[in-house]
């Protein structure tokens, strides 16, 4: 099947997703049709996706989707297309946290109208700023009388065990959750517990019980667990359980994290961070990005001038996770078009999943109008070794236009970062970097930014 | 009337393991033999809890002779 079908869509077949000319479009096939029917008689997504908790959603006439698919299908609808898909291994933990939370709430409410949810998936989840809203209307249909928690399970993996991971133990959950791409199972988190987490008596049925269960995945047992019900009202408190544990979870004080007070400990001065706003407020005034991408935006702040002076949205990536989570509270509590998303420039985000075609990578999922460039250029160019023409190119490659910083070996923070080793990078010299800069485009306008010699440059790619 | 209720749940979640009519769930997902098990666990014990509470509640009632019904 080529086309516009979305290759993340083949789990499930009560529809597909379909992406033309930047619309999105779904469709429910015959199958699905009565749980679709009867969803939709309740009313409850509407008033889900009018406080913005589930997306929203249109019968399109099947010939608006010119696909085979349409033909059969008992309905097309539409939907808004969401500002950046972003994937749960890229996101904060206050944002898989949020994740699950409204993935528990979206699914209590649903009970109380005789809707279920048939899964659990975290890619069931989108963010606009830093709200999560839940995006796939055909994972809700009908409850039937006595049935269990299907996706009880895939919860676990998905949600759940990450947040204990990083929660229990301090290990950040994003490059284990990238390299399995569907989560971390009960079984491979278990033998990570101290002894003494696991006697808690929720880790010990959701992680413990639920590890030495799936391994023995006799059909006698199958059989014998068909039969079983679970009533309704179980159901429920077992949701409100797990979203009363899901909400008290916090990350480990062990769990690495270095910038988180960078703005107070800075190497400059007010005037100097003055400077620095001034000129990114008159860049983003300038040319008005419907898209910004904050490259090391550390705690948001300058995300947060962005979009006073005019982005749209802003995807702020970092990879300390004690700034990053600052940078989603900071987004969250003040409602900013910011989301902050934990990415390392070194290693971005690849293409991956089933026929490497299923989560995209960073590149091929979508391009930023405008780029924020700030004290990043030496941790890729001296603390990564890579050669800092390279690293322009790569930052120029993602945008049209940007500001990018250079901070000189005179900075006390390069300073710092040679302290120890040899310093090899004859190359890295603001003659080099304002040369990278002008093979890929003009410099419209810099500043000194500091009196240690940091330059802020303002590009324009030709 | 709360009590009766909250009894009758509790008494329907224990009962129904050994009910017969399966409850082929319509799902694309595959839920798990584990997580099954799992959660007719939580929800036996959870329910046994819930029952003890309540027979617990009526003992002391009885004992403090208040006739107090309204827990």
């Amino acid at each position: 099947m080529v086309g516009p079908r979305d290759p993340a869509s083949f789990r499930d077949p009560s529809g597909h997703i379909y992406i033309l000319d930047g619309r999105v479009y779904r469709t429910v096939m015959p199958r699905a049709r009565d749980d679709y029917e009867f969803v939709r008689s309740t009313g409850v997504l509407q008033r889900l996706a009018r406080d913005g908790r589930v997306i929203s959603a249109t019968e399109a006439p099947r010939d608006a989707l010119p696909v085979a698919e349409a033909e059969d299908a008992a309905y097309v609808i539409e939907h808004p297309a969401v500002p950046f898909i972003s994937y749960p291994y890229e996101w904060s933990f206050p944002g898989l946290k949020a994740a699950a939370l409204l993935t528990l709430d979206v699914h209590l409410e649903a009970l109380d109208h005789e809707v279920t949810l048939s899964d659990a998936s975290a890619y069931n989840i989108q963010f606009i700023g830093a709200r999560p809203i839940f995006i796939d209307y055909l994972s809700f249909r009908r409850y039937r009388e006595g049935e269990f928690w299907i996706g009880h399970r895939q919860f676990c993996e998905q949600f759940l065990n990450p947040l204990l991971l990083t929660s229990l133990t301090g290990v950040p959950y994003q490059a284990w959750y990238r390299g399995s791409v569907e989560g971390i199972r009960p079984s491979e988190l278990k033998p990570l517990l101290p002894r003494w987490r696991r006697l808690s008596w929720k880790v010990f049925t959701h992680v413990v019980l639920q590890a030495g269960f799936s391994r023995r995945q006799s059909s006698k047992n199958a059989a014998r667990l068909s039969g079983m019900k679970l009533p309704l009202e179980a159901y429920r408190r077992m949701l409100r359980s797990m979203r009363r544990w899901v909400a008290g979870l916090t990350p480990a004080k062990s769990r690495p994290t270095i910038w988180v007070d960078y703005t107070n400990e800075r190497s400059y001065t007010d005037d100097e961070v003055g400077r620095k706003v001034a000129f990114v407020r008159e860049f983003v005034q300038a040319t008005q990005p419907s898209m910004l991408w904050d490259i090391g935006c550390n705690t948001g702040e300058y995300s947060q001038v962005a979009v006073e002076s005019g982005a749209r949205t802003v995807v702020g990536f970092e990879n300390d996770h004690g700034a990053l989570d600052t940078a989603f509270a900071r987004a969250s509590e003040k409602d900013l078009p910011i989301l902050p998303l934990y990415l390392d420039a070194a290693n971005p985000s690849p293409s991956e999943g089933w026929n490497q075609a299923e989560r995209k990578g960073l590149r091929a999922r979508a391009s930023a109008d405008a780029i924020l460039a700030l004290a990043v250029v030496h941790h890729l160019a001296i603390g990564r070794n890579i050669p800092l023409d390279q690293v322009v190119e790569w930052l120029a490659n993602l945008a049209p236009v940007g500001v990018i910083e250079f901070v000189p070996k005179a900075d006390p923070m390069v300073h710092d970062m040679l302290r120890l080793r040899e310093d090899v990078f004859d190359d890295y010299t603001e003659a080099v970097f304002l040369q990278a800069i002008q093979r890929h485009g003009d410099v419209v306008k810099s500043t000194r930014a500091t009196a240690s010699g940091r330059l802020l440059v303002w590009y324009r790619r030709r | 009337m709360e009590q009766r209720r909250a009894m009758l749940v509790v008494f329907a979640g224990l009962v129904s393991y050994s009910l017969i009519s399966p409850t082929q769930a319509h799902a694309y997902l595959d839920p798990g033999t584990g997580s099954i098990i799992v959660q007719a666990i939580v929800a036996g014990i959870v329910g046994i809890a819930t029952v003890t509470r309540l027979y617990w509640n009526r003992i002391r009632t009885f004992l403090s002779g208040t006739g107090d019904q309204s827990d």
